[in-house]
């Protein structure tokens, strides 16, 4: 029984996390936590991976490989909420002293497997781990997620060409399909800043060997549904990778972002009118807002 | 020693049967290669399928995938071109491998103009610099065969990230046996008088043998075999240039920039002792012409005639 209720909320409370992270040191990237929201929920709090807080290093546990290191802010919310480290360390994000947690995440963090924010890493570091955990004879799972913008590297489709080779039946692939680069959109041919077009994406991971499925990146019951049933250790260790794109939306829960009225800079924070309208998109007060972040609201 | 009889071949026949002794005994060892092979890889692959993994020429993915392995506790070893291996991969060595610390190998054949008539693609006069600036990662740089093989077994030994760097010529076995130097990183491969150091590593190493020979009788050349370049043995440079007291040649068939010369001159500027140094190099070019690794080394001046000439109107 999948509780979307309880989830939707922990989503809700990553991006609020996310959004105060940000905003107390002006810098993170705001709008690429809230386009993996949900996939990051329903991984962790949503039970799929088989992981244990208390033993970061168990050697059962599923292997979650953050290709996008970018989206180390959120995954640091997810963490911090199942207990891999306080939640305290989350208002120390960035700050000169003491601070765990970076932009990108990095391995010596309880809970991170490795160190990623150079895009194209992920997926061939994935496959060494999978390869070896079969050789291994132990079946968890390795799930990478990856940008989309970041399969504009060609290491992405080297490592696909050995995935596939080696027929790595448990790893799958999450595409976060948000559609937005850093300084334009994929897929589109509007403006000389957008692009490369990665469209038909689903031919391209299928023609590359991967079981392939596109789900609604948003919803949780979908999510929920596809994860549960693809990254799952009853499927055959020997046999086709899994992809799964999710279409999401950059900056999404914020309207500005949603709507293009900001441009959703990967690595833009907000602050004034901007910040209080994201406060309100998502249900938080201005006042203890400030109360808790400080000065760098600025409003 | 692990492999008998390897006088006068290529560091790679000496270096291969040596791993795999090293991988029928420990499970954990696999051989991940980017379409490069060997002669005797053949055993290799037919004997140990499940442990032996092609990637095709896909370089960054042998690295990322090295990594990933190693991190579920297996020891891989990656195997290519060493232009392939090194410069064109270099940001997938520095954060896959040296910033996480990883017990991965790296090695494969090609330093400096092995790849002679194969042109400036397959040259490698800059992987020093490159691969030194990898905190954490071991550079070693055998001389000869025997010190390849030798290579081969310690690179198990202790879990940490490595370049082996080989040769591509057959070359004759200058280390008698190596007794600790491997330890130390730096052997003297001379005896007798000594007016002057000549700092080398591979197959420089035997030209220098050669210049000594050559000089003998006028002028005592000590030759000073570098085998681990990083971490760069300052403690025991230090020790020769304070037993004789010499000037200080550095010989390298690599850019100057960052080079074992670049380290050599850091180690004197940065330390207690003072000494007359001459770096010589290669030219600070991509080389287009044809005709050999001999021609090669003719023309810029690294061939034997011309380094007695160059040393001794130095001194």
């Amino acid at each position: 029984m999948i509780d979307v209720e309880y989830l939707a909320g922990k989503a809700l409370e990553l991006r609020r996390t996310v959004l105060a992270m940000c905003v107390r040191v002006g810098a993170g990237h705001l709008s690429t936590a809230c386009s993996e929201a949900e996939i990051i929920t329903a991984l962790y709090q949503g039970g799929i991976l088989k992981v244990d807080a208390q033993n970061p290093k168990w050697p059962d546990r599923d292997r979650f490989i953050l290709s996008k290191g970018q989206g180390g802010i959120g995954l640091y919310c997810a963490l911090a909420d199942m207990g891999f480290f306080p939640k305290a360390e989350l208002d120390n994000y960035l700050l000169k002293d003491g601070g765990l947690l970076g932009v990108h995440s990095e391995d010596n963090i309880n809970g991170v497997e490795v160190l990623t924010g150079s895009l194209g890493h992920g997926l061939p570091l994935a496959s060494g781990i999978a390869w070896a955990l079969r050789q291994q004879d132990n079946d968890a799972m390795t799930v990478c997620l990856t940008g989309d913008g970041e399969l504009c590297e060609g290491s992405n489709w080297e490592a696909m060409l050995t995935i596939a080779h080696q027929r790595l039946g448990h790893l799958v692939v999450i595409v976060d399909h948000n559609g937005g680069a850093t300084i334009g959109h994929l897929d589109e041919r509007v403006g000389a800043n957008d692009g490369p077009v990665l469209e038909p994406l689903m031919d391209k991971f299928e023609a590359f060997g991967f079981e392939t499925l596109r789900i609604d990146g948003h919803n949780l019951n979908e999510v929920m549904t596809v994860f549960g049933q693809y990254i799952n250790r009853q499927r055959p260790m020997i046999g086709r990778s899994v992809c799964i794109i999710a279409d999401t939306v950059k900056g999404k829960g914020i309207k500005s972002f949603e709507s293009g009225a900001i441009f959703p800079n990967h690595y833009l924070s907000l602050k004034g009118e901007n910040l209080i309208n994201a406060l309100n998109d998502l249900g938080m007060d201005a006042d203890e807002f400030k109360e808790a972040v400080g000065a760098s609201c600025g409003y | 020693m692990p492999v008998a009889d390897t006088n006068n071949k290529v560091m790679r026949s000496a270096f291969i049967p040596a791993l795999e002794k090293v991988f029928r005994e420990h499970e954990e060892c696999i051989f991940i290669t980017a379409d490069d092979g060997a002669p005797e890889l053949d055993t290799f692959y037919q004997t140990m399928p499940e442990r032996f993994v092609q990637v095709g020429i896909a370089e960054q993915q042998m690295i990322g995938m090295a990594a990933g392995m190693a991190k579920e506790g297996m020891r891989p070893y990656c195997y290519a071109i060493l232009t392939f291996l090194s410069s064109r991969v270099h940001e997938f060595v520095k954060l896959d491998i040296a910033a996480m610390k990883l017990p991965v190998t790296l090695f494969g054949v090609g330093t400096g103009y092995s790849y002679s008539q194969m042109g400036a693609t397959h040259h490698l006069v800059e992987d020093i610099a490159l691969m030194a600036s990898c905190p954490g990662l071991e550079i070693w740089s055998p001389s000869d065969p025997m010190t390849a093989a030798a290579m081969a077994q310690l690179s198990y030994e202790t879990p940490i990230p490595k370049y082996i760097r080989l040769d591509r010529d057959p070359l004759p076995d200058l280390h008698g046996s190596l007794d600790g130097a491997l330890q130390s990183g730096i052997r003297k491969v001379t005896t007798g008088p000594c007016d002057v150091l000549i700092v080398t590593t591979g197959i420089m190493t035997h030209q220098a043998m050669k210049v000594a020979a050559a000089l003998a009788g006028e002028i005592g050349v000590g030759v000073l075999d570098v085998l681990r370049i990083a971490p760069f043995p300052a403690e025991e440079l230090q020790y020769y240039m304070r037993r004789y007291s010499r000037p200080v040649v550095t010989l390298e068939e690599h850019f100057l920039h960052g080079g074992l010369g670049s380290i050599v001159a850091s180690v004197i500027t940065d330390g207690p002792m003072s000494r007359d140094l001459l770096r010589i190099g290669v030219p600070e070019k991509y080389t287009f012409e044809s005709g050999g690794r001999q021609t090669i080394w003719r023309n810029y001046g690294l061939d034997v005639d011309s380094l007695v000439k160059r040393i001794r109107e130095w001194l």
